[in-house]
């Protein structure tokens, strides 16, 4: 009879050799060692101001027992069936702090507070070799760049963990990297996606091998499941309405489009599937874009529109790159193809200029809640009029009336409306009497020093026109600003509040 | 202040009671409004149409296959 396992939990200073000594380079390895993926979190955690690693030396990982049933359990090499997990902290401690933490019965909320505000997150390691890197959450980057732009992580979530009693919280988005036997790049990239958008909806986030099997569960152009040999975009769509929500296809267009759809996806705190087609070679690459670099909305270069596009302000995406590592920095770029201006993708390192890759964008997967099932070149079909509309009628803003597309949860936006400066009637009529779905569409008509007002559609509609619920006011407005804006909702068939 | 839709329909007295001034800068606002959406549509076709041209989804898009190894 096979003993129970022993848990050690041991707590070492963090330093460049950390990940590279945790990691031995397996038996018989060829190829350069370490990895790619270990040398890039390296460079993060350096950056997020790591000081403390905490490891677990037995750890049941969901993602990789689920993977281990059905792929790596009937190989000849017998794989372990747990994992070491590594917990990072910004504050520096050693065993004998542990242990007062632990073991300090009467200031376990200080504990966990203490533990809490230096918490950076973790990698859980799995016995793989070559392909290391299981499920990892790490705290993003803050909100101010170098160069003045900012930051914006629209589709992360706070993950809880639990270690030694204590129970802490990280905001971001599940990595690993890939291990070609259950899953390649898209399985990953979609699996990263998935792990925010799945429990949105009270689904549970499938494994990699969930994804893997109900991707080829029909269509199985490549001839084989296992290995995985990669996935088309037809099959993420299948794989995608497997696990109970809906796939958007957005093929990609120009540089203004894709990046006003990458705004309004982000900003919905939707994780998005980057089908990217690279310079060099013929396979096609998945990542998940998961935040953007936002800088100033640049001015209108068509002399006959009066109102600018929110989607020119970004800069770059933060991606998951399972070949790199998590947040990893993509800089938007025109590049030009034939007769054509396509979008380019720049991937760099976490802290130098040094390019990784360059691609185009091919399209954007995105898994959306099947209730929402407007889209947002839909909306941003409405949108573009709306905003020109504005731009007419507000000639004060001199051409910087500014339009962007988003979807929110219809409760969280009654939430914020609280901090619009609505009246009270107002503010009562949109908490108590305004009907709105579950998801609904907004367009934002903002200038740069103030937020002007939302246009609210339904999301359940298939069309943004005619399905506006509400226009909002959302900054001070004169008497006629005001009464031009009652007007106009009362043109699009909505309500006006104010 | 809310105001819903259904304020298409006539109001009575109250309307009846405002001064023919505000009136006529309402009905100028009302015409204003109504000038700029004809105009902003007019505008922005060609480039809904555009955007619109680019955004179909195709077989080979579809059956593009990703699998980057690592």
């Amino acid at each position: 009879m096979t003993g129970y396992p022993e848990q050690i939990i041991r707590i070492s200073a963090f330093g460049e050799q950390f990940l590279k000594e945790r990691c031995p380079k397996p038996a018989g390895y060829l190829r350069e060692w370490p990895p790619i993926q270990l040398l890039y979190l390296t460079t993060y955690l350096g950056r997020l101001g790591c000081r403390t690693v905490i490891a677990e030396s037995h750890y049941i990982d969901r993602d990789y027992i689920a993977d281990l049933s059905l792929f790596y359990a009937r190989s000849l090499r017998p794989y372990e069936n747990f994992c070491q997990r590594l917990h990072f902290f910004s504050e520096s401690f050693d065993q004998g702090r542990w242990r007062a933490l632990v073991t300090d019965g009467d200031a376990h909320t200080a504990s966990e507070a203490f533990l809490q505000n230096c918490y950076l997150g973790f990698v859980v390691i799995r016995p793989l070799p070559g392909c290391p890197v299981g499920r990892t959450v790490l705290a993003t980057l803050g909100a101010s760049t170098a160069d003045g732009c900012v930051r914006e992580f629209g589709a992360i979530r706070d993950n809880t963990i639990h270690l030694a009693g204590f129970k802490l919280i990280v905001p971001g988005l599940a990595f690993q990297q890939q291990d070609q036997g259950v899953s390649a790049c898209a399985t990953t990239a979609l699996w990263s996606a998935l792990q925010l958008t799945a429990p949105l909806e009270g689904l549970p986030a499938p494994t990699p091998a969930d994804i893997t099997q109900a991707a080829s569960r029909y269509f199985l152009p490549g001839g084989r499941a296992l290995p995985s040999q990669g996935l088309s975009i037809q099959q993420m769509c299948e794989a995608t309405r497997a696990c109970g929500l809906a796939p958007v296809v957005v093929p990609a267009t120009d540089p203004a489009i894709d990046k006003a759809h990458l705004l309004a996806y982000s900003r919905s705190g939707l994780p998005v599937v980057l089908a990217l087609e690279p310079l060099k070679g013929p396979d096609g690459h998945a990542v998940c874009c998961l935040g953007v670099k936002v800088g100033a909305s640049q001015p209108q270069p068509d002399p006959a529109l009066h109102y600018r596009d929110a989607g020119t302000s970004i800069q770059a995406v933060y991606i998951h790159d399972d070949r790199l590592g998590p947040y990893a920095v993509a800089d938007l770029n025109p590049y030009t193809v034939g007769c054509s201006i396509r979008t380019s993708l720049l991937i760099r390192w976490p802290t130098e200029k040094t390019e990784f890759e360059q691609s185009l964008l091919k399209a954007l997967v995105v898994p959306v809640p099947v209730k929402l099932r407007l889209t947002v070149d839909r909306m941003r079909a409405l949108g573009v009029g709306i905003a020109e509309v504005s731009g007419l009628l507000f000639p004060e803003f001199e051409r910087t009336i500014t339009m962007a597309c988003r979807f929110a949860l219809a409760t969280t936006y009654q939430v914020g409306s609280r901090s619009f400066g609505l009246t009270e009637a107002g503010l009562h009529f949109i908490r108590c009497e305004l009907v709105l779905s579950r998801y609904i569409g907004i367009i934002e008509i903002t200038t740069p020093d103030a937020h002007l007002f939302d246009v609210l559609i339904d999301a359940t509609e298939t069309e943004a026109n005619p399905s506006v619920l509400a226009c909002v006011r959302r900054g001070p407005l004169s008497g006629q600003q005001e009464e031009k804006l009652r007007v106009l909702a009362r043109n699009l068939g909505a309500v006006y509040v104010g | 202040m809310s105001e819903k839709s259904t304020s298409r329909k006539p109001r009575g007295p109250k309307r009846a009671a405002r001064p023919a001034r505000a009136s006529q800068e309402k009905g100028s606002i009302e015409a204003e409004v109504r000038a700029a959406l004809d105009q902003a549509w007019q505008t922005v076709k060609p480039i809904l149409k555009r955007e619109q041209d680019g955004a179909h989804v195709t077989s080979e898009l579809l059956n593009f296959k990703l699998r980057r190894g690592a």
